[in-house]
Order: C-alpha cells, then sequence, then structure tokens
C-alpha cells in the first residue's frame, strides 16, 4: 500500500508540475494525460477514500480473525428471518455488517458490529434482548453444537453399520443351531425337534420384533426430537436461517470438494509436466553424450591418422637419409 | 495579491469570469469516469455515490433560478457553461449508484427489471429504477453526436432532468421514511429541504422577481 500512495504521489507530482510549471505546457497531449492522471488519481482517493481505508483495514488489522459468511450466520440467525441482501464494510473501524430483513411483514434494515454483535444502527426500534447479544458467546455455542452434530453422526453411522453386520449372522446362527439339533435328534424325537425349532423361531421372531420396535422407537424419538427443535426454531424464527446456514454450508463443502479436485488435477499436471521435462533433459544429455562420444572418435582417428602419417613420414625421410649415407660412402670409397 | 484576489475572487463572483473554464470542464469529464470504474472496485460504496449524485443534480438545477433572481451576481451566469459536463457527472453517479446496489445485493439486471416484487409503487426500488433509467437516457444523449441528432427533441428530452429531480426526491423519502419506520420524523424530510428551496426558488424566478444583491447589501454598483 505504501509503495502504492509512493507511485501515485509521484504520478501526482509530475503531472500537476507538468501542467503548471514546466514549458511541457505547451505540448498538448501531454498536458492532457497530466490532467487525466491527475484527476484520475485525485478524485479515486477522494471519492472511495472511506472504502480504500476499510480495505486497508481489512487487510493489516482485521485479516483472518472473523470470516464474512460466519458474521452472516450470526446475524441472521440473532436477528433475522431471510436476508434479503447483506454487505460486509468497516464503519467507524469497525467491521460491520448490515441485513435487511422482514420482520412481522415489516421490513428492517440492521447494520451490526460483526465482532461484538452490538447494533449500530436499525431502521425499527431495537428489543432489550437484542441488546445482550454477543458474538462471542455465540461462536462457542457454534462450535459446540457443530463437535456435538458431528459426533452424534459419527455414532449413528457406527451403531447401523453394526446393526447390518449382526442382522445376518444371527440368522445365520439359528439355522446353524437348527441343523445341528436336527443331525443330533433322532426322528422319534422329531415332537421335540419341533417344538424346540418352534421355540427358537419364535424367539427369533420375538428378537426381529424387539428389534424393530427398538428401531421404531429410536427413529420415533428421533423424530420427535427433531420436530420440537423444529418448532422451537419457528417460535424463535430460526428455521430459514438455518436452511440459509445449511445451503451455506453445503454449498462451502462442494467448492471446498471442487477446490480440492482441482489442486489435485493442478499436482498431477504439474508431476507430469516435470516427468516430462525431466525425460527431454535426459534425451537431450543423452544425446549431448553421444555427440561428445563420436567428436572425441573423431578426433582420435584423426589424432591416429595424423600420427600413423607422421611415421610414415619419418620413416620416408629414415629410408631418404640410409640411401643418401649409402650414396656417400659409395662415393668417398670410389674416390679413395 | 491584488491581482491574483480580482482573478480568482471578484472577477468570477461579480463579472462571471470563471478562470480556467476549459480546464474545469475537462477535470469535470475525466471525473465521470472514476465513479463507473470505481463501483466495480468498490460495490458497497453505491450509497454515498448515491448521495453524490444528488447533490450535483441539486447544483445543476440551483445554477438557472440563482442566475435569474441574483441578476448582478454574474457567478451564476458564468457557472451555466459547466452544466452540460456536471449533468454527465450527475448521470454517472447515478448509473455507479444502480450498479453498486445491483452487485452488492447479487442482482442481475434482468431479474432486477422482471422481478413482480419490485415493481411496487411504495417501494423505494420502484423510484430507484425509474431514476436509473432516466439517468441512463440523459448521460447517454449528454454529447454533441446526439444533439446532432435529435435536434429540437434533444432539449425536450433533456426536460427529463425535472421528472429525475422529483423521482429522486420521492426514492430518497422513501428510503429515509423506511430506516426511520415512519413518515413523521425530520430526518425523513431533512434531506429534500434544499429541493423544497429549489422549488421556490422557481417560483420566485417565475414570477420575475429580481434581487440586485450587490446594490442592496453593498451599495455600489458593480
Amino acid at each position: 500500500m505504501n509503495t502504492f500512495l509512493l507511485v501515485t504521489g509521484g504520478v501526482l507530482i509530475f503531472a500537476i508540475g507538468s501542467y503548471f510549471f514546466s514549458p511541457i505546457r505547451e505540448k498538448k497531449v501531454l498536458t492532457h494525460i497530466g490532467i487525466l492522471f491527475s484527476t484520475l488519481c485525485l478524485g479515486t482517493l477522494l471519492i472511495f477514500s472511506h472504502m480504500i481505508g476499510n480495505r486497508v483495514l481489512a487487510n493489516y488489522e482485521f485479516d483472518g480473525k472473523i470470516e464474512k459468511y460466519i458474521a452472516e450466520d450470526f446475524v441472521a440467525e440473532k436477528f433475522g428471518v431471510i436476508s434479503l441482501y447483506s454487505w460486509y464494510e468497516f464503519r467507524n473501524l469497525q467491521p460491520a455488517i448490515t441485513i435487511k430483513v422482514q420482520e412481522n411483514y415489516k421490513k428492517r434494515e440492521i447494520t451490526v458490529n460483526a465482532f461484538t454483535g452490538k447494533i449500530i444502527k436499525s431502521s425499527l426500534a431495537v428489543l432489550p434482548e437484542e441488546k445482550n447479544i454477543t458474538f462471542t458467546a455465540w461462536n462457542k455455542e457454534r462450535a459446540q453444537t457443530e463437535k456435538i452434530a458431528e459426533k452424534e453422526t459419527t455414532s449413528i453411522v457406527i451403531e447401523q453399520q453394526r446393526e447390518e453386520e449382526r442382522q445376518p449372522l444371527e440368522f445365520e446362527q439359528i439355522e446353524f443351531e437348527q441343523n445341528q439339533e436336527e443331525t443330533k435328534e433322532s426322528a422319534e424325537e422329531e415332537e421335540k425337534q419341533k417344538r424346540i425349532a418352534d421355540q427358537a423361531e419364535a424367539e427369533a421372531l420375538e428378537k426381529i420384533k424387539n428389534m424393530e420396535k427398538k428401531i421404531a422407537a429410536d427413529a420415533a424419538r428421533k423424530q420427535k426430537k427433531e420436530e420440537s427443535e423444529r418448532e422451537e426454531k419457528k417460535r424463535l424464527g430460526l428455521l430459514t436461517a438455518e436452511n440459509v446456514k445449511n445451503q451455506r454450508i453445503a454449498a462451502r463443502e462442494q467448492k471446498k470438494q471442487a477446490e480440492q479436485e482441482a489442486a489435485r488435477l493442478a499436482e498431477l499436471q504439474a508431476e507430469q509436466e516435470q516427468k516430462r521435462l525431466a525425460q527431454i533433459a535426459a534425451d537431450q544429455e543423452k544425446e549431448r553424450q553421444k555427440a561428445a562420444e563420436k567428436a572425441a572418435q573423431e578426433q582420435q582417428a584423426k589424432a591416429e591418422a595424423k600420427a600413423k602419417k607422421q611415421a610414415e613420414l619419418l620413416a620416408q625421410q629414415k629410408k631418404a637419409q640410409q640411401a643418401a649415407a649409402k650414396r656417400a660412402a659409395q662415393i668417398r670409397s670410389r674416390a679413395s | 495579491m491584488s491581482e491574483f484576489l480580482s482573478t480568482y475572487l471578484v472577477n468570477p463572483i461579480v463579472n462571471g469570469r470563471i478562470p480556467h473554464l476549459p480546464l474545469i470542464k475537462q477535470i469535470l469529464i475525466f471525473l465521470s469516469i472514476i465513479p463507473m470504474a470505481g463501483i466495480f472496485i468498490f460495490p458497497e460504496s453505491f450509497r454515498s455515490l448515491g448521495e453524490i449524485s444528488w447533490q450535483i443534480l441539486l447544483f445543476i438545477l440551483f445554477i438557472r433560478p440563482l442566475s435569474e433572481i441574483f441578476t448582478d451576481l454574474k457567478i451564476f451566469r458564468g457557472l451555466m457553461p459547466l452544466r452540460k459536463e456536471l449533468g454527465i457527472l450527475c448521470g454517472s453517479f447515478a448509473v455507479a449508484h444502480s450498479i453498486g446496489y445491483f452487485l452488492n445485493g447479487n442482482i442481475t439486471l434482468p431479474s432486477g427489471f422482471l422481478d413482480s416484487e419490485i415493481w411496487n409503487i411504495s417501494d423505494y426500488y420502484f423510484w430507484g429504477m425509474i431514476g436509473f433509467i432516466i439517468a441512463l437516457i440523459l448521460t447517454l444523449t449528454s454529447n454533441i453526436f446526439s444533439i446532432k441528432i435529435l435536434k429540437r427533441y434533444w432539449k425536450k428530452l433533456h426536460r427529463l432532468t425535472y421528472i429525475f429531480f422529483f423521482v429522486i426526491i420521492i426514492h430518497i423519502v422513501l428510503i429515509r421514511a423506511f430506516n426511520e419506520g415512519t413518515f413523521m420524523a425530520f430526518e425523513v424530510w431533512n434531506s429534500v429541504l434544499p429541493a423544497l428551496a429549489l422549488i421556490v426558488l422557481w417560483g420566485v424566478s417565475f414570477a420575475k422577481i429580481k434581487i440586485p444583491i450587490l446594490t442592496l447589501f453593498i451599495n455600489k454598483k458593480p
């Protein structure tokens, strides 16, 4: 931000200076550019000074302290039924969330400090119970309820799995017992066996019935609990807020999943790209080595050929010397 | 010093010679770019843009009756040539205000026009939409090309400014009433007091009443 301000200030000084105090004034195009720059910079700073200040504060002071959707959930749950529109801003250095809600067919606009839950502005009269709302308490409660809900769902899932596993086992056991009894007892004890089988069957049926009853009772209890909760929420006027919250949570999860998928794909792509690049580099290295080897071989062959030539030359010179020496000796002998 | 005072104070007020008039015109035109571009970066600022637009509109509409009433204060006559540029600036702020409202409420333009709840005459949104349409028409036709095409109809079309003015008054009153919860609060009506003053000035101007303010108060003709 400081650099941004420095650059803007520099441009402004240049633009204004170029217009008023230098011979550039004569050149029309530069003058126009100067006026345009200075007007745009100064005008933006003047018109949006409050918003720029907010953004700076959001980046440097309050970043990461509270997310917009949590603040929205909080305000929607505590104050409103249907949020027609909402926005997040800083009012007098307070992170404020403003929503428009409908209560008893009357529209209402409330601006609340997102940290404390204190009402900054309200189009209708503020109720006494609304004055004591605090964000921290709500946030704690929310975290706790979320944890409990998570635990409950996991325990329900585990229980269901267990029941599913248990039921076929019980049937198998009964069958196995029946078979055993049949093999053990003789034909004379058929009646007894039948009685035992009947008894076992009845017991099994009773067990199943008991289980069914238990499941039904559990379901009824759960439904009743949910209904009572829903009624309670309806009474408090929070049902739609809850729906909105659930929708938001679902949307957030979907977004998260999509982001994860995108990240995974990007990682895969990067990995493939890296592999490809490594392969290309390896190929290039191989080719380079081959070329170097070829060059070395060629050089060696050349050196060998040269050495051979030199040896031949030396041999020829030696031969010539020997022939000359011979001739000299012949001449000398003839002279003597 | 005396030269500076005469150039920048006495001459503009008494003789209506506004210094650097072409430069001011140019700056006003350049300024109208800012809200249109800035609203996409700061959509939450739509309220302040609306307020600025309203103040510029008041300024434009005040110039003519004041120049007709205070005849010896030539500054108002001197400001008359700036009305075109000020009009463009006002329109740009008004359009940016509407766009900001749409962006803030995640409303698309077609849904904004087609929602039956929105076309409720007692809702401030309805009057805002009417104002938005008028502002758009006036801003788009505030150029020499449109004057050449529309000829004598251009002036008639730009009389829509007065309708725009009344539409905006209703828009502001409804917003204030909505915020206060009643029409009876002073806060609802204090924002339109300048508008009432303007209506009075129009009346005075229509009656051709002239107030030579310099002669009356300084007892000296310029």
